[in-house]
């Protein structure tokens, strides 16, 4: 069975197939529009996805030699996201749904981020425990198996993804702020600046509101000639307390809940320093680690098409009602005991 | 009646809180169904589309061209029938229409001597306008489609012009400032609302004469601009 997978949930337009033969074919398109407002404007990308999502669809069935008729089932993203944004990938999904008579599959974003790590083998082992950390969210997710989620803690106020991109804004650096800061901290000492870590201790919750902050007193503080000199040492500083928050909560869930694997997905874990340290926990603790390759850590659809293509084998379709959910939580599709 | 041949037209419209959908072969109404029970587009539309053509006994494929009422309107609205639409044809190969919403708002009265001016209120208050004339027994432009401020329609208003669209939503003074013109009729209230019927029926003329869109790129006509701060601005903002 060949899943086109569907995903326009925010700024980013992507289509993909994923059938028993692995990942077929996938496809990003970037909205660049966003750059120059130093954020996502719910509106330019909406509008986007409408010029865009089509072309995006076409280019993977060509790039896999597929006709339409070849599918077998449509998997699209109905929430969380922009409301503006979820409307466009899910009516395309449907139409094409009651076009060629194919199940449609509602899948939740979340969740497909959690897939990420399963387009490409070896997969994890479950239990796991799986930190999902983009742009919109901050989650540290007990996986008891694909389907069946626990919620152990979440962000009180920004996302980690949200928070560099304020921090790169406070910094005045470019939109997004992920790759913009991360350049920035490479010539950067990482202990130059001790910024709070926000631990919350006996919580598995995050804070990055207080960090941020931080960075903006400590900035406002320097003279021009001074913030431009301690660019690189403030960026390091910032993206550091970052990575140790996450990776810190992370290791005590997998300790607590005793899994046998350790996921982190969303936009965040293309940091290549999260990467690093992430590596070494792997390499002190013994717990295997998984990330998604860059790609595949941003938005995409092959993550969709891949959760779409999971639920699919076991029964689930959604309704050609099926609502657009701007602020769906991650709920488990399967109980522990069926 | 022969319908064997006749371009076989689907057609949606969402651009209001009205959601419609109907099948036509040519200018013969086979089917429409429409509810006007609020902003239910995004849960309804694909499974009115299904249960319609399952009441025809029509396969998918059968239908040759899609016909999608493509604003002025609500952008949410469009944006629902205008992805449905482009999902449908991508699968199937259909070609795309967009019709003018007003032009399909102006034709529902029927063929009238007076020109006709049908209004939508945007949501930040403004009308969309246009007027329109027949010629025999089509719809021709007449003075094309804008965003006018709701305190300009009397000026708007050509003389002999018959009123159709959110009439009753306009606010009182201008109402009756349009009401007590000898020369303004208005349109009867129950056809004074978007239909897909009327849409397909645009959608047939503009078939006829070719003027189709490209399914990749089209968009809705949201005839509004929309600004946003742009970065330099925005450092103000972040606390
Ligand atoms: N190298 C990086 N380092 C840190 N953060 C990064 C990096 N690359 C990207 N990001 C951050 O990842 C976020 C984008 O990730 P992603 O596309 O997964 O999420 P989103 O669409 O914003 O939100 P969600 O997936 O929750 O709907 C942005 O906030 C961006 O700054």
């Amino acid at each position: 069975m060949i899943v086109l997978g569907i995903e326009t949930s925010c700024d980013e337009t992507s289509a993909a197939l994923y059938s028993e033969q692995g990942l077929l074919a996938h496809a990003v398109h970037y909205q660049a529009v966003h750059e120059e407002y130093g954020g996502v404007v719910p509106e330019f990308a909406s509008r986007a996805h409408m010029r865009t999502l089509i072309p995006t669809i076409r280019y993977v069935i060509r790039r896999a030699g597929l006709s339409f008729r070849d599918l077998g089932a449509v998997a699209v993203t109905y929430g969380p996201g922009l409301v503006g944004s979820l409307i466009v990938g899910l009516n395309v999904a449907k139409g094409l749904a009651v076009a060629l008579r194919l199940p449609l599959v509602g899948i939740n974003h979340i969740e497909g981020h959690i897939f990420a790590n399963f387009l490409e083998e070896p997969f994890p082992e479950l239990p796991g425990v799986c930190l999902v950390v983009s742009g919109g969210h901050t989650q540290l997710v007990l996986v008891r198996r694909l389907g069946d989620y626990q919620v152990l803690g979440r962000t009180r106020d920004d996302a980690a993804g949200e928070a560099f991109d304020k921090v790169a804004r406070i910094l005045g650096l470019g939109y997004p702020g992920g790759p913009a800061i991360e350049a920035a901290a490479a010539a950067g000492q990482e202990n130059a600046v001790s910024f709070p870590r926000g631990l919350m201790e006996n919580s598995y919750d995050f804070s990055f509101s207080g960090l941020k902050t931080a960075v903006l007193y400590y900035h406002r503080a320097l003279s021009p000639q001074e913030r431009e000199k301690r660019l690189a040492d403030v960026a390091a500083s910032f993206q550091k307390a970052v990575v140790d928050v996450l990776v810190a909560k992370a290791l005590r869930a997998c300790q607590e809940f005793g899994v046998r694997s350790l996921s982190v997905v969303g936009g965040v874990a293309r940091n290549r320093r999260l990467r690093r340290a992430l590596e070494e926990l792997a390499a002190e603790t013994g717990i295997p680690v998984f990330v998604p390759k860059p790609e595949f850590c941003t938005d995409n659809a092959a993550m969709i098409a891949r959760a779409g293509f999971f639920h699919l084998l076991h029964g689930v379709r959604s309704d050609l009602r099926l609502a657009p959910a701007p602020s769906l939580n991650l709920d488990s599709r399967y109980l522990p005991t069926d | 009646m022969e319908t064997t041949g006749a371009v076989n037209i689907l057609a949606i419209e969402t651009a209001t809180q009205i959601c419609s959908v109907a099948v036509a072969a040519g200018e013969l109404l086979l089917a429409e169904e429409t509810l006007n029970i609020g902003r239910i587009h995004a849960e309804k539309l694909a499974a009115l589309v299904d249960q319609l053509l399952a009441e025809l006994g029509k396969r998918p494929d059968e239908i040759d061209v899609l016909a999608v009422s493509g604003g002025p309107g609500s952008f949410t609205g469009l944006r629902i029938g205008l992805a449905f639409a482009k999902g449908f044809a991508l699968a199937g190969g259909q070609r795309l229409i967009l019709v003018p919403t007003l032009m399909a708002l102006a034709l529902r009265p029927g063929i009238v001597r007076r020109p006709v001016c049908p209004v939508l209120r945007s949501r930040r208050g403004e009308l969309y306008a246009a007027v329109y004339e027949w010629r025999g027994s089509e719809l021709m432009t007449a003075v094309a489609e804008r965003v006018l401020p709701e305190e300009e329609l009397g000026l708007f208003l050509p003389r002999g012009a018959l009123l159709t669209g959110d009439v009753d939503s306009l606010p009182p003074e201008i109402r009756s400032q349009v009401e007590s013109r000898e020369d303004v009729e208005l349109a009867a209230p129950w056809l004074r609302t978007p239909s897909a019927a009327a849409v397909a029926q645009v959608g047939f003329w503009l078939c006829r004469r070719g003027e189709f869109a490209d399914l990749d790129t089209a968009e809705p006509r949201y005839l509004q601009e929309f600004v946003a701060r742009k970065l330099e601005g925005v450092e103000k903002h972040v606390q």
